[in-house]
């Protein structure tokens, strides 16, 4: 709790910045950028940078099963319910996909420390091709994917790095690796800047009359966490294996984390309703700061 | 010779931050324009935020001691570069840019960083009355050197987000109050970038940089040896002669902040009152620029000087 408040008055400070015009408008783009190309990266290739222990090895194996299970049943939970509640594209982009990169990597490192953020990247790793390939399929099922675009996407080269140099048990030189932590470290600051510009840029009159933004936004933070709750304890998982409990915490963060921020910005390139998207986004931000302790809370009272 | 050692790396380490922002800028990824965002966000947030977080220590009278001496060092330094610099200018025909490039380090978002890697953050501390000088004559003396015509504008030094992070840290210094816990993780955070989001903001400038004209000058080269060897090089001889490092407890230290503030590259704001007053800016930015490149080199050679000769 005190960690997402912190991380909310970050995203405040963003705020004002872009109000007091200390940050110009489009500042977020730049922002955005940023974090793509330069520091997710570094992010994913420290994460990697640990001991390949035997337990690092089950808890990767855990989350990434964790990861594909969850994100399967999710794509066939808003298939199903897509056609009596009429979804568009863009609702269901929002149910499915969740900002489980620039928010909840500094979540991660601030609660449980930075060796743990490789178990969020098995999550990562699953959902950034499902969210390049499907989710522009929705918008548009005639465009073509392309692949190789998705192959250069600088976060899943970088995973594919750090998986590598995690494998090989390769470290990087004193220099590079001190580069590399130190620019990790400004995930959560730059990424809290980036989501208070945009709020700044927002327009809320949007949010106001709209019942069915808060609906998806509901969905996505209460009603989507807590079928991987359901699931985990259905599983009985974390009673007999030993660590399970905190890896799938992490599954279960990046599972209740507000909708992607790349929701907004895929919509926006592929012809759906950008502003909306992305007044989900920020509604859902903003309303995560109350669910996500919750769900967390729920984790463990069932888990 | 170790801290010489580390001083070299973090530097190195420092340099492959710039050398990504370089990157972001020619690979298309980044705009040039954009470098004024990232300058904006650490001059306004990230720097205010290091600056208040620095101060966020248990008060005692050796840190006040290690802060009056920095101020003093910091006074005296300046006023030395200030008064060399006159004599300098004559003989050799030193123009405004020239003038300011020898006197203003780079104190800020280079020091920061690197005393915090150097040195730990209860440091950090001790590069605040260095910085605060030093945006105080930026603001007077160095805007009068570039722009002889300028008013002065006092307020503006007052609202500068640096001097009034400064202040608050004071207050909150002296009276021993704490942030909340949530606030004071917040900016410990926000602060934490200093480093990276300064070196990508240089990087990225030098990626508009003319490197032909860069290398050309010889009187670039003499201009930016002076800022990184010459000028530390009197600070290291003057606290020799003092011999304060040896009858004063913890002053080796403190005045070793002050040392690395002393040697660090030409400040960025030189090439930004430049810019902003009409003067030559691309030559403010290329001595910046040659400057960072050879302090990689200077400032671990003058460090060394430094621990031989106090």
């Amino acid at each position: 709790m005190e960690n997402i408040l912190s991380m909310a008055f970050m995203a405040l400070v963003g705020w004002m910045a872009a109000k007091t015009g200390v940050i110009r408008p489009g500042g977020a783009t730049v922002l955005s950028a940023f974090c793509l190309y330069i520091i997710c990266p570094c992010v994913n290739i420290v994460a990697f940078q640990v001991d390949r222990g035997p337990d690092t090895q089950t808890g990767l194996l855990v989350t990434l099963v964790a990861a594909v299970g969850i994100q399967g049943l999710y794509l066939l939970v808003t298939t199903l319910l897509a056609k009596p509640f009429r979804l568009d594209a863009v609702e269901q982009g929002s149910l499915i996909y969740s900002n489980a990169g620039n928010l909840i990597v500094p979540l991660v490192t601030a609660m449980l420390g930075r060796e743990k953020i490789l178990y969020a990247c098995a999550f990562r790793v699953i959902q950034i091709p499902l969210m390049w390939t499907h989710y522009p399929w929705l918008l548009n099922p005639k465009a073509k994917t392309d692949w190789l675009k998705l192959l250069r996407n600088p976060n899943i080269l970088s995973v594919g790095a750090g998986l590598f140099l995690f494998f090989s048990g390769l470290r990087l030189p004193g220099v590079v690796s001190g580069a590399v932590e130190s620019i990790s470290d400004c995930m959560g600051p730059v990424s809290m800047f980036n989501i208070g510009l945009l709020m700044a840029e927002i327009d809320w009159s949007l949010l106001l009359g709209s019942v069915r933004s808060w609906l998806i936004a509901l969905g996505r933070l209460v009603a989507y966490p807590m079928l991987f709750i359901l699931f985990t304890a259905a599983t009985g998982v974390t009673a007999r294996l030993p660590g399970a409990q905190e890896w799938l915490l992490i599954t279960l963060l990046a599972c209740s984390a507000p909708v992607a921020v790349n929701v907004a910005q895929i919509a926006e390139v592929s012809g759906g309703d950008g502003p909306r998207a992305g007044a989900v986004v920020a509604l859902s931000t903003l309303l995560s700061i109350v669910t996500m302790p919750l769900m967390a809370l729920l984790y463990q009272m069932f888990c | 010779m170790e801290l010489s050692y580390l001083l070299m790396q973090s530097i190195l380490s420092m340099a492959v931050m710039v050398l990504m922002g370089w990157a972001g800028v020619k690979s298309g990824v980044l705009k040039l324009e954009d470098s004024r965002v990232v300058a904006a966000l650490s001059l306004y947030i990230v720097c205010p935020c290091m600056m208040l977080s620095a101060f966020q220590v248990e008060f005692s009278p050796q840190k006040l001691q290690g802060l009056l001496l920095a101020l003093a060092a910091a006074i005296l330094i300046h006023g030395v570069y200030i008064l060399f610099t006159l004599l300098l200018a004559g003989p050799f025909g030193l123009d405004g840019v020239e003038k300011g490039s020898l006197i203003y380090s780079n104190s800020g978002n280079l020091i920061i960083p690197l005393v915090t890697s150097l040195l730990g953050k209860e440091y950090v501390l001790f590069t605040s009355p260095f910085l605060t000088v030093q945006i105080i004559l930026s603001w007077t003396h160095c805007v009068k050197l570039v722009c002889p015509s300028a008013r002065l504008d006092l307020w503006k030094i007052l609202k500068n987000p640096n001097i009034l992070a400064t202040l608050a840290g004071m207050v909150l210094f002296f009276g021993q109050l704490r942030l909340p816990g949530v606030v004071a993780s917040a900016v410990d955070s926000v602060g934490a970038c200093v480093g990276p989001l300064g070196m990508f903001s240089i990087g990225m400038l030098m990626a508009g940089a003319d490197w032909g004209r860069v290398f050309r000058s010889k009187r670039n080269y003499a201009i930016v040896l002076g800022r990184l060897v010459l000028y530390p090089a009197l600070f290291a001889v003057l606290v020799c002669l003092s011999r304060i490092t040896f009858w004063m407890e913890g002053a080796r230290q403190v005045l070793l902040v002050t040392m690395l503030a002393a040697c660090a590259p030409v400040a960025v704001t030189i090439s930004q009152m430049a810019d902003l007053f009409g003067a030559d800016s691309r030559k403010a930015g290329v001595l910046n620029v040659l400057s960072v490149v050879f302090s990689i080199l200077t400032m671990p050679l003058l460090v060394m000087l430094y621990q031989t000769i106090c």
